[in-house]
């Protein structure tokens, strides 16, 4: 409160709506929160304001002529119309020059159905066009600058893109050359895209100019449904949507969501494309047990009765957790295990970048591949329970008393930080490993169990900032593939039935999570969309 | 910031003038222009390796530095032979006949705008405003002004003499 006395507010009426903003905001921003939309192409909320689309211009009373919005300070007692005759007419006009020489050949253009000039043409103008087709001015098409593909002709010179690559990526490489009507959108080399955030490029374009490789053709976006979830490829913990076919149930594109806190409105390339383990050759579909070198594909009925009985001498068994799951099966794994008498427990987690100082690449990327090890240390002390790291997996084998390793939750096909647990284990004991894909160090393995892939499952995590997070499940689970809490109630049985409730993930949070950390009672749909920032960790 | 391999570099005296030049103002950026008008009297065009280099000069990302050079017409980004003859096309000299310089050089020098001559002698452009609207229509050859009377004729006779005769006559002309 102290802070809002000291910033007097301006009042400002908006078609008809009065608001009270503080003096540092724009007609635009005023706008949005008396929740009144502008049309606008060039404006963007995480980048700098460029004023050049005209789409956004308003009449505001006394001035002599119409103001674009997103440039336009407001004033004490400001009288703006954003749709008045005037007004309209102008964005109208706007609109028409924009696509004075933008190709009319929607259904063949990728960006159909979330273009912003189809919908403000059927919004804001519906006029006939003036313009003859073999008039326009014709410019490269479908050019290949790496990630993206580059329609300089579909482009309308918002400078989004080049904003973007100027303002967040320090990158510089996306310029607009010539003038005129013949200002042409390309890379400055004519080379690829050179920096880790190019798919934000596709996100930004307010037309099909840029658009994805990834997902150019793929599938017609109106087909998709979107579902709120969040990045697990770093501690970062970006807020993505995850959008989804509901007919196929295939997941199509991962994108961001805008959060100020976390992400602002960016994920990196990385978060955005790696999904595609969770179709990939090397996922694992169903549990597979090795002896001798063979393969063989067994069920988790077999699976779970090994591993109950072993259960049977508890002092013999460690257990890994990945600080890639989620504070509810960490919770829930550790719990069960606890009561089975199981006394050692494993941070599995990339050890040398975790006590790093800076481990942030500058934009958006933090170096630790995981995304829960903040989480992990919070469940484990709210549990009161110790865990060992990598030197002291090793020092627990050195006591000679080791039979069984259990690893849980390794997800993506490149988890090489985790081999060094792995090797730590000498040849006598057995391991058995919860993956969501064949690693590398399969070959070490007795057991190898279908894990439950990020997208798969619900859950909270803690990222890197100390914020707890919501992942929710967007697909259905691959195969037989598995999360945590179906493992340890399998485990718990020794059979393959009484699998986790469906929603055991929001009970446990509620009951268990919710009080320690945040100090409150919190219903596990108030985390959605931006999450609680934790006090931090004592 | 250049490649290493970079054949490009300005001499001692010229890194001093550049020094000069980006003093004179608030930030290195600044001396853009002046820059890169040294750069193109001393490299003969804008390569994209001499582009690099001026960027790495001034601390700049070489995109930039594309930008602006594709922005004014004075930059030429190839080799535009030895006389590159650049006609005004905007409003006054359009009025007054740049349209039949144009036709007029086309015809004489057998390559159509933005062309330049296989011996590599002569180049032809259009440009924007050459700021001599009273004395429409103009043209200009490398850096001289050519606007008394033009008209097609004697650009024909220009070409001719720079053709036959070299940098003496064309002064001759220019006076």
């Amino acid at each position: 409160m102290s802070t809002d006395v000291a910033v007097k507010k301006v009042s400002v009426t908006i078609d008809d709506k009065k608001v009270e903003v503080t003096p540092d905001k724009t007609v635009f921003q005023a706008a949005v929160e008396a929740g009144i939309f502008v049309p606008h192409y060039c404006y963007h909320p995480d980048l700098s304001i460029a004023g050049v689309c005209r789409m956004c211009l308003v009449e505001v009373d006394n001035a002599p002529k119409l103001q674009i919005s997103c440039n336009t300070p407001v004033r004490d007692g400001m009288v703006v119309r954003t749709s008045s005759d005037k007004a309209r007419q102008a964005q109208k006009g706007s609109l028409e020059l924009h696509l004075i020489n933008h190709p009319v050949d929607c259904p063949i253009c990728d960006k159909a159905g979330e273009c912003k000039l189809q919908d403000f043409y059927r919004e804001f103008g519906l006029y006939k066009s003036r313009v003859e087709l073999e008039d326009k001015v014709h410019k490269p098409k479908a050019k290949d600058i790496g990630t993206i593909v580059l329609d300089a002709e579909r482009c309308i010179l918002c400078t989004r893109c080049t904003r973007f690559t100027h303002e967040v990526t320090h990158t510089d490489e996306l310029v607009i050359v010539n003038r005129g009507n013949r200002s042409e959108l390309k890379t400055y080399d004519d080379g690829p895209l050179r920096n880790d955030y190019t798919g934000n490029l596709a996100d930004i374009c307010p037309v099909g100019a840029l658009t994805a490789r990834d997902f150019r053709f793929q599938q017609r976006v109106w087909f998709l449904e979107k579902k709120n979830s969040v990045c697990t490829m770093c501690a970062r913990g970006c807020n993505t949507t995850v959008s989804v076919n509901p007919k196929t149930k295939k997941l199509y594109r991962v994108e961001p969501r805008r959060n100020p806190e976390v992400n602002k409105s960016w994920i990196c390339d990385t978060g955005r494309w790696r999904y595609h383990y969770v179709y990939g050759e090397s996922r694992l579909r169903t549990p597979e047990k090795i002896s001798d070198g063979r393969v063989l594909e067994s069920t988790w009925h077999q699976a779970f009765g090994e591993m109950k009985r072993a259960l049977e001498d508890p002092s013999g068994i460690v257990i890994g957790l990945s600080t890639q799951l989620t504070n509810e099966e960490i919770l829930e794994l550790v719990l069960s295990f606890k009561e089975s008498g199981v006394k050692h427990f494993v941070r599995i987690v990339d050890e040398q970048v975790i006590e790093e100082r800076s481990p942030w690449d500058g934009v958006l990327k933090h170096r630790d591949h995981t995304p829960n090890a903040e989480g992990f240390a919070r469940m484990f002390s709210m549990m009161n329970t110790k865990f060992l790291d990598c030197a002291g997996l090793a020092a627990l084998v050195g006591e000679g008393n080791l039979r069984h390793a259990w690893f849980f939750g390794l997800e993506g096909e490149d988890v090489s930080w985790a081999s060094r647990f792995v090797e730590a284990l000498p040849e006598g004991v057995s391991l058995t490993l919860h993956a969501t894909s064949r690693l590398p160090i399969w070959e070490r393995a007795q057991w190898l169990l279908p894990a439950a892939s990020a997208f798969e499952k619900s859950g909270t995590m803690v990222n890197a900032l100390g914020r707890l997070q919501r992942l929710q499940a967007a697909i259905p689970r691959v195969s037989l593939a598995r999360d945590g809490h179906a493992v340890a109630f399998g485990v718990q049985r020794g059979a393959d039935r009484d699998a986790a409730p469906e929603a055991r993930h929001v009970d446990l949070f509620e009951k268990l999570i919710a009080a320690p950390l945040l100090g409150r009672e919190q219903v596990w749909k108030k985390l959605d969309p931006m999450g609680v920032a934790l006090k931090e960790r004592s | 910031m250049t490649e290493v391999s970079s054949p490009v570099h300005f001499s001692e005296q010229m890194l001093e003038t550049v020094d000069r030049l980006i003093a004179k103002y608030e930030k290195p950026e600044c001396a853009l222009l002046p820059i890169l008008h040294l750069a193109q009297d001393q490299f003969g065009h804008l390569s994209p390796p001499v582009l690099n280099y001026v960027a790495s000069l001034l601390k700049m990302p070489p995109g930039k530095v594309f930008d602006v050079v594709s922005f004014y017409t004075m930059f030429k980004t190839r080799d535009m032979g030895k006389w590159c003859l650049q006609i005004c096309h905007n409003v006054t000299c359009t009025m007054m006949g740049a349209e039949r310089l144009v036709h007029a050089a086309v015809e004489s020098l057998g390559v159509g705008v933005n062309g330049v001559t296989e011996d590599k002698q002569f180049s032809l452009v259009t440009v924007e405003c050459l700021g001599s609207c009273d004395k429409a229509p103009v043209m200009q050859v490398n850096n001289e002004f050519v606007e008394r009377a033009l008209d097609a004729e004697k650009v024909k006779n220009l070409i001719k003499d720079l053709r036959e005769k070299g940098q003496t006559t064309f002064e001759e002309v220019t006076r």
